[in-house]
């Protein structure tokens, strides 16, 4: 059922975010092409209008493909468990937690989408302009990185980095949802009032993230992060001390992320539970 | 075992009562009409059938179950507003309901979706307010569910609407499953209703076979309901 949420959490937000995303990816070789041409002094006016209409496109897709991500994360949350539609959606045979769990998996999606697309679509764009651009210069570093730490480290490391990146995620969106959440309890005003709790949210996040990463003496996250990063390295030889660091960083970023992640989820999950108010 | 019942159920907005006290048994095989008043607490109990809301006190059980995952399988619910996704098609309904109840019958909803003669890759939001009716009822009346809720299902649309709305309600719900149709269209829906409850201010007031209200008050449900739910006040 849970695979279900998600092929139909997809189906909706898909629509959208893959012509985006596809768009983009058609512009950058368009874009890298018509700048390298008026660069060249090929062609004349109508070179230059379409250097301009292509590159002007391709930037704002560029950031449209991050803007739409947030957008529609916010948006489906709100029409489909908040709107009409959540009379369809809280009357499926699935739980509660299920349904929020799946919002969060298919916003990292693409987020994590938007990232790359635009990363490669950079690349395309680049590549088109200096035709004689080579990216072997970053494939070597990959594969030295990996050579210093080992594949299995490496692996590890790429994987404790992707959770870190969800959990994240999944706090950003989580502030929205729990802003939402909070606000739709009430009868009139909810937008106003969602953005009121997202405002007060931030204010009270931001004490709790000072408290938990510079509270007093021994009692915060970077002094518990620096003892584990001593421990750790007592005992390892050398070669090895350099492994601890991003291991480190990225256990502690999980473990972060998750505690926020934690924090936002209870004002999430309680209203749409208990004080649904779909009318 | 009734297939739905209610214990002294409470339920209030702020200082409003919409449900104080109400109690019923649904046996199964039945078709009720729930007939009230606007105002009365019949929305507010099809929402808690369907764990929409929680009741403040009491109890409400389908098919001997607390409203959750188990009752939400068997339970198919049409509520009075537009609820359907509007960048959806027929044919992704379909899928959509497919997928997430076992008891969907797919070949009767194309049947029926065909007798309406839609393009079924229409999306809905280009489909007028009676065609998304008649296709949300559609949706809902091709599942196999025990239990039918249908809030308000033939108010705001014109009297042919309302014929094709009923007769697809009599066509299409299995016989041991029931039926609980909230209106205040009685004389519309009178002739398809085995039994009536009655409610006002969040109360039971009458639970009663059609047959038993003509016989022992000599008038059709209709005129009884006026009787019952006179305004007081003068003109």
């Amino acid at each position: 059922m849970f695979g279900k949420l998600l092929k139909h959490e997809f189906r909706a937000t898909g629509r959208i975010m893959l012509p985006l995303l596809g768009g983009v990816l058609v512009l950058s070789p368009l874009a890298g092409f018509f700048s390298k041409a008026v660069n060249k002094g090929m062609g004349g006016s109508l070179i230059r209008f379409f250097s301009f209409l292509f590159m002007f496109a391709f930037v704002v897709g560029m950031v449209a493909i991050f803007v739409t991500a947030v957008i529609i994360m916010v948006r489906r949350f709100y029409s489909n468990m908040l709107g009409d539609e959540g009379y369809l959606t809280f009357t499926l045979p699935v739980g509660v937690n299920s349904l929020i769990l799946s919002k969060l998996i298919v916003s990292f999606v693409w987020f994590m989408g938007a990232s790359l697309i635009a990363a490669a679509a950079g690349a395309i764009a680049v590549k088109t302009y200096y035709s004689g651009s080579d990216f072997s210069v970053a494939w070597n570093f990959i594969r030295d990185c990996f050579r210093l730490v080992g594949v299995g480290n490496g692996i590890a490391l790429i994987i404790e980095f992707l959770v870190m990146l969800f959990l994240m995620s999944c706090a950003i969106c989580l502030h929205f949802y729990a802003a939402m959440a909070l606000g739709n309890c009430f009868a009139n005003k909810k937008i106003f009032l969602s953005v009121c709790f997202f405002v007060l949210l931030s204010f009270v996040m931001s004490w709790i993230q000072f408290a938990l990463l510079s509270g007093p003496g021994q009692n915060n996250l970077i002094y518990s992060v620096n003892r584990i990063y001593d421990i750790w390295l007592n005992g390892m030889v050398n070669e090895e001390a350099y492994i601890a660091i991003p291991h480190t960083l990225f256990l502690s970023g999980c473990v972060y992320f998750l505690i926020i992640s934690a924090i936002y989820y209870v004002p999430t999950l309680l209203p749409l539970k208990k004080k649904l108010n779909l009318s | 075992m009734a297939i739905f019942e209610c214990a002294e159920i409470k339920k209030h907005y702020g200082s409003n009562f919409a449900l104080n006290g109400f109690s019923v048994k649904v046996e199964p095989g039945r078709i009720v009409g729930l007939l009230g008043p606007n105002g009365s607490g019949k929305t507010t109990l099809m929402k808690l059938a369907n764990g929409l809301l929680t009741c403040d006190s009491g109890e409400i059980l389908i098919n001997g179950e607390k409203p959750g995952k188990n009752s939400k399988m068997i339970i198919s619910y049409l509520p009075d507003k537009n609820y359907l996704p509007n960048w959806m098609n027929c044919d992704k309904l379909m899928d959509f309901f497919a997928d997430f109840y076992a008891d969907f019958d797919r070949q009767r909803a194309e049947v029926m979706l065909s007798g309406l003669g839609l393009d079924r890759k229409q999306p809905i939001r280009q489909m007028s307010k009676g065609t998304r009716e008649k296709v949300q009822l559609i949706m809902v009346m091709s599942r196999r569910a025990k239990l039918y809720l249908l809030d308000e299902p033939i108010g705001g649309v014109d009297p042919a609407t309302r014929d094709y709305i009923l007769e697809t309600i009599i066509r299409n719900y299995d016989t041991d499953a029931s039926v609980i149709i909230s209106t205040h269209l009685i004389s519309d829906v009178e002739k398809i209703l085995d039994d009536v409850i009655f409610i006002d201010k969040g109360k039971n007031v009458l639970f009663s076979s059609v047959d038993d209200i003509r016989s022992q008050h000599n008038r059709s449900v209709d005129e009884y309901f006026r009787e019952v739910f006179r305004c007081s006040g003068s003109y």
